[in-house]
This record gives structure tokens, sequence and C-alpha cells, in this order.
């Protein structure tokens, strides 16, 4: 009768320390799930905001780079267009050495 | 007996009641299968529809020509709304069209007085900036849903040759002339699909299974448009048309080796963004739609063909070019009134003569003369890329007189667009290979790029008749009568000319269309243009208007391109 009594406390024991393991393990999880959903929802948010702004941008850069309003920049800023190029081209010498010719001895 | 009558009864009953049974599930399970799977998809499922972006045009340099850009549909949702609908109408009609603020808040609030509905679209394509001033109003029950819209950073400088992107019978988003009507498949994409099971309230079940279909973005197109050269042939255009008071204009840019598109203006256009603002005659393109007459500048096929069969030679003298020429009782005069006898045909071509002309298309004859305008594809479509293209008839060849002949060879009296003319110089100017114009010469899908490649239809004339043409066509440029305004020190081959249009079976008499198509430099040509111009008021020759014009914008190309003199 007595062996019987000393058994049980063990178990018991056993039981609870497991339960109260596995609810650490639990809470545990459930802090890091919660944690990194967190994280991963404003990681989201980042990419989202990021893309948005990625695209406002490039909506800028193609009403900025268009050729008309290049132009209409240029003129207002006082800038006008080469009329009269003139091309610097080197003059072609009247006789060309294309051949060494044999030294005078 | 009594008993066994008994049985059998039941047997044929239980027999005749199990095909019953049979036939009945064999109908539902495999005749109905398909409609009843479907059916219970659709209790089932609930689908998304994942948009496909639009893809894009871009110029050569990979600047964009049309895009996309954010854009917000405007809805209400009726059970939300706590405003007045008269004060909801007002506060957003201005906002979402300023320009027709009473016709729009009429429009909201007839929307909103729909006792059927809950949700009801108020304006699409509304731009950030309107939303962000629809959300400074803080109304309760409006949302917003994004989209995209088409835009087109260059402006209406290649309306015609981009189209525009409307919306078909159902609704959905299609491409309309030029490009964006040509290669609407590969623009468009294909929408993605979403699936995810729902509950029998309709709600989506969150553990349930979700079937994913992903979009196909749309192809972006990569254009042979030199968007410098575009800009400068738009602008020159529209300086060309109120310089010469002419009522339309085309000009065409192309790449001789290639048969690559450079550039392709005509004005007056329409600004692609808000084409529903113009009237619709206005889209279609006139380089490729354009049925014209091409008068003298027609003459350099009718003599190329006369040097390539070698019916006649440059120094060849003209013993017809006395006066007048009188075929099938029709006289047959030069432009001026000016004749050159014994010109050779070298002046012929630089007097732009009309009966030296006739006497090239005798020596060259129908036959030949009809082989040539097949040779060089003329009566049927180039090919281009581009939606509006059209083509007049060549006339069959049993049906040619010999006034047909004799007013064909200067160019009256037969009918082309101005893509097919410009092909016909290219051909010149290459060596003799009519290409195939194209403008696309890249297309690129989710990372992957095809080329396309330049395509040469045939060799339709050797290499020394066009290495005399060009000659003849420099000769003409440097001695006729546009001389005048030729930019200093550059060989340039070009023809002018000056048809008169027909107008309800006779020409009319003080309207003309002025052209001018050549190519530079002559001896490494970089480039083939032609200037067209309709009904110029300043003065009806070509000469005096699309020449000056054509050398006015060669000269801005020669600095682009840093051509130099000589």
């Amino acid at each position: 009768m007595k062996k019987k009594i000393c058994k049980k406390p063990k178990l018991v024991i056993f039981i609870i320390s497991l339960v109260i393991v596995l609810s650490l393990v639990q809470l545990t999880i459930s802090y890091w799930l919660a944690t990194t959903g967190e994280k991963m929802r404003q990681w989201e948010e980042k990419t989202t905001l990021l893309e948005q702004q990625n695209k406002i941008l490039s909506e800028e850069i193609n009403r900025l780079g268009s050729l008309a309003r290049v132009n209409e920049e240029a003129r207002s800023l006082g800038l006008v267009k080469a009329t009269n190029v003139l091309y610097l081209t080197p003059q072609i010498p009247v006789a060309l050495e294309t051949k060494k010719l044999p030294e005078a001895r | 007996m009594f008993s066994n009558w008994r049985i059998n009864f039941l047997l044929v009953f239980f027999i005749l009641g199990g095909f019953l049974v049979i036939g009945r599930l064999f109908f539902w399970q495999v005749l109905s299968f398909d409609e009843l799977t479907a059916m219970a998809e659709g209790q089932h499922w609930i689908s998304f529809e994942i948009p496909a972006q639009r893809g894009e045009i871009l110029a050569s340099d990979g600047s964009p020509l049309a895009s996309n850009e954010e854009a917000f549909l405007v809805f209400a949702s009726l059970p939300d709304i706590k405003d007045d609908y008269n004060e909801l109408a007002a506060k957003l009609a201005p906002i979402l069209e300023p320009e027709n603020v009473a016709t729009m808040a009429s429009l909201i609030k007839e929307r909103l007085s729909r006792q059927d509905l809950v949700w009801v679209p108020l304006k699409h394509k509304v731009s950030r900036q309107g939303k962000s001033q629809i959300e400074g109003l803080k109304l309760s029950g409006i949302g917003f849903e994004e989209e995209q819209s088409r835009s087109y950073p260059e402006g209406s400088s290649s309306a015609q040759l981009l189209g525009f992107v409307g919306n078909d019978v159902n609704g959905h988003e299609k491409g309309y002339f030029g490009l964006e009507g040509y290669y609407d498949l590969e623009l468009k994409g294909r929408p993605g699909m979403l699936q995810r099971e729902k509950d029998a309230a309709g709600k989506p079940i969150l553990v349930g299974e979700i079937k994913k279909e992903k979009e196909r973005q749309g192809r972006t197109l990569v254009t042979t448009i030199d968007r410098t050269v575009q800009f400068i042939i738009n602008e020159k255009l529209k300086e060309g048309l109120a310089r010469y008071g002419a009522v339309s204009g085309t000009v065409v840019v192309m790449e001789p080796k290639t048969g690559a598109i450079l550039g392709m203006a005509s004005l007056p256009n329409y600004d692609p963004g808000k084409f529903f603002a113009y009237d619709k005659s206005l889209y279609s393109n006139p380089a490729v739609a354009l049925s014209y007459e091409p008068g003298s500048t027609f003459k350099v096929l009718v003599m190329s063909a006369a040097l390539n069969e070698e019916v006649v030679k440059p120094e060849t003298r003209c013993d017809k070019c006395t006066g007048p020429r009188t075929i099938s009782n029709y006289t047959l005069k030069t432009w001026n009134e000016k004749y050159f006898p014994n010109s050779t045909m070298i002046e012929v071509i630089q007097h732009s003569d009309n009966v030296g002309m006739v006497f090239v298309g005798e020596r060259l004859g129908a036959e030949k003369m009809y082989s040539y305008l097949q040779k060089f594809d003329l009566g049927q479509p180039t090919g281009i890329d581009l939606e509006d293209e059209a083509s007049p008839k060549l006339r069959p060849r049993n049906e040619w007189k010999l006034i047909d002949l004799a007013t064909a060879s200067f160019g009256q009296g037969i009918a082309l667009t101005p893509i097919q003319m410009i092909r016909v110089v290219v051909a010149i100017a290459n060596g003799g290979k009519l290409m195939k114009p194209y403008l696309v010469k890249q297309v690129i899908s989710e990372g992957e790029k095809t080329e396309i490649q330049p395509k040469i239809e045939r060799e339709v004339l050797k290499p020394t008749t066009t290495s005399i043409m060009t000659e003849m066509m420099v000769n003409a440029v440097d001695n006729g009568e546009s001389k005048w305004a030729k930019p200093k020190g550059y060989r340039i081959a070009g023809k002018t000319g000056t048809a008169q249009i027909p107008v309800a079976g006779h020409y009319d008499e003080e309207k003309t269309i002025a052209s001018f198509v050549g190519f530079a430099p002559a001896d490494d040509p970089q480039f083939v243009m032609l200037v067209l111009l309709r009904e110029p008021t300043s003065s009806p020759w070509g000469a005096e208007t699309a020449a000056p014009l054509w050398f006015d914008i060669a000269k801005e190309i020669f600095t682009y391109y840093g051509i130099q003199p000589g």
C-alpha cells in the first residue's frame, strides 16, 4: 500500500512538468509567430510603399524626360538652336607619305 | 402457377426499375457531368481576376512612347453613404470632371439614386491627385479601386503612329489604330485568376484551397523610332504647315539598309490620351492610309525601270520632246510649258519633264511598266506593322490604255500611299533591294527578348541602275527648281513632285499635293525621307514648299547624326 502512494507523486510531478514545459514551448512559439508576423506585415507595407514610390518616380521620369518638355524648358532658359554648324575637319596635305623613302648614303 | 406469375412480375418490375435507375445515373454522372461540375465549382469557388499590365511601347533608345500610369476607379457603396446626394455630387463633380461639372453632377446623382444596386462606379481613370483631393473631403461610402491608365509622354507627336487604347463592346481595354491596334494581343497580356473555396454564405474559407493562375503581363515593344528624329520632323512639319499654308502634311523617315522607320509624323493629329475629344477622321495614319497620286516623284520609279531594262541610257536623247504630246485625244504638257528638245534622260529628270517621261514610258512599254509596278508591290499593302495600312488597287493590266501608260509615266492616274512611295526610293538608295518597312525591332516578354530582323522582299533593281539613278537624282537636286534651298556641301539625291488632286472625275485646277522624296548622303545613304504637303497655298509647287521643308529637316538630321558635308 505504501509503495503505491510513493509512485503517484512522481507521475503527477512528471505530468505537471510536461504541461509546464509544453505550455512554455507553445508560448514561445506563439510569441515568435506573432512577432514574425508583425515584422512580415511591416516589411510587406514597406515593400508596397517602395513599389508605389517607384511607380510615382517612373511616371515623373517619363513626364520630365519628354522631349517636348525638355525643348520648352530649354527655350524658357534662353537656349537657342545651333543654326550655323561648323565642322572642323583636318586638312588633307597635298602629298601624303605612304612609303618610307630609302635613306641617302 | 399463381405464385410464379407474381414472382416473374416482380422480377420484371425490378429489372425495369434497375434499368431506369442505371439510365438516370448515366444521365447525371456521364451526360451531365460537365454541366454539374461547373455548377458545383460555381457554388464552391469564388474567383477574382488579376489584371495584367499593358506592355509599354518604347523608342529605339528605350524611352517610353506609350506607358502606364496608376489611376483609380471611384465608386460609391450606397448603404454606407451618409451625405445628401446633391451635396455629394456638388463636391465630387468638380474633381471628377472639371470641364463638364454640371453633366458629371447629374450623372453622379442618377447613379446614387439607383435602388437596385449597392455598389456603383462613378468615374474610371481618376488620377492620383484626384484621388487625394477626394480623400481630403472625408466622404463616407466613397471608395477607390486601383487600375491603369495609358499615358503618352511625348504627347501627340506620334499620335497616328501609336494609336490609342479605348474600350471594346464588353468594356475591356483594346488598342485601336497604329501600333496599339496592330500589337493589341501582345500588349494586353493575359489576366490571371485567383480562386478560393467559399462557404455556404459565400465567404472565403481561410483554411480552404487556393488556386492561382498567374497573370501574364503585356509584352513590351521596342520600336525603331528615333525619338529625336520624331521630334524634329513633328516640329518642322508644324512650322512647314504654317509657312506654306497647307491643309495637312506627312513626313516619313526610313533607314535604307534595313527598312526601319526612324520617324513618321502627320498633322493635324490628336492627343492619344484624350482621343475621344477629337474628330474620328484624325485617327488613321495618312502615312500608310492616304491614297494619293504621286506626281513627279513617281518618275524615279519609271526611269529606274527603263534604265534597268536598258531601254534608255542616261545619255539617250528624247526625240519627241519638242512640244506637247497628243495621245488618245488628250494633250500632255510639261508643268511649266517649257520644252527641251533632244534633252538627255538626266535632263528629263532634272527638268521634271512630263513629255520626256512619256517618251521613257513608251520605250519601256505597258507590259514592262506593269511588271515593275508589281515588282515594287504597288497595289498591295507593304506589310508594315501598323493596323491602319491601306492600299489602293492597281488597275488590271487588260484595262490599261495608251493614255494610262503615258500619264502613269509622270505619276498621274496612278494612286499609292506615302509608305509605298518612300519604299520605292529606299530600294534606289540601298542598291535595289525592296525592303519590308517595319516599326518594332524587339519584343520583350517577361525578360525574354525576341529580335525582329529586317526583311528583304526581293531585288528589284540592279546596283548599276541604282547608281545611275542616284546620280540623276543628285543632279536634279543640284540643278533643279529647288536648288536654292539645298544645304551647301551635301550630296543629296531627291525628286520633287506636284500632283493634281482628282475630284469627281476631273483634276482640281487649284489644289495640289506637293511632295519631295530623297536620301542623303547620296554616296552612303543614312536616311530616306518623304515630305508631303496637301494643298499648300503659298505656292502649289513641290519645289517651293515640300523641297525646302525637306532640306530644312535634313539640316537638323545632319547635325543630330553628325553627318558632315563633303
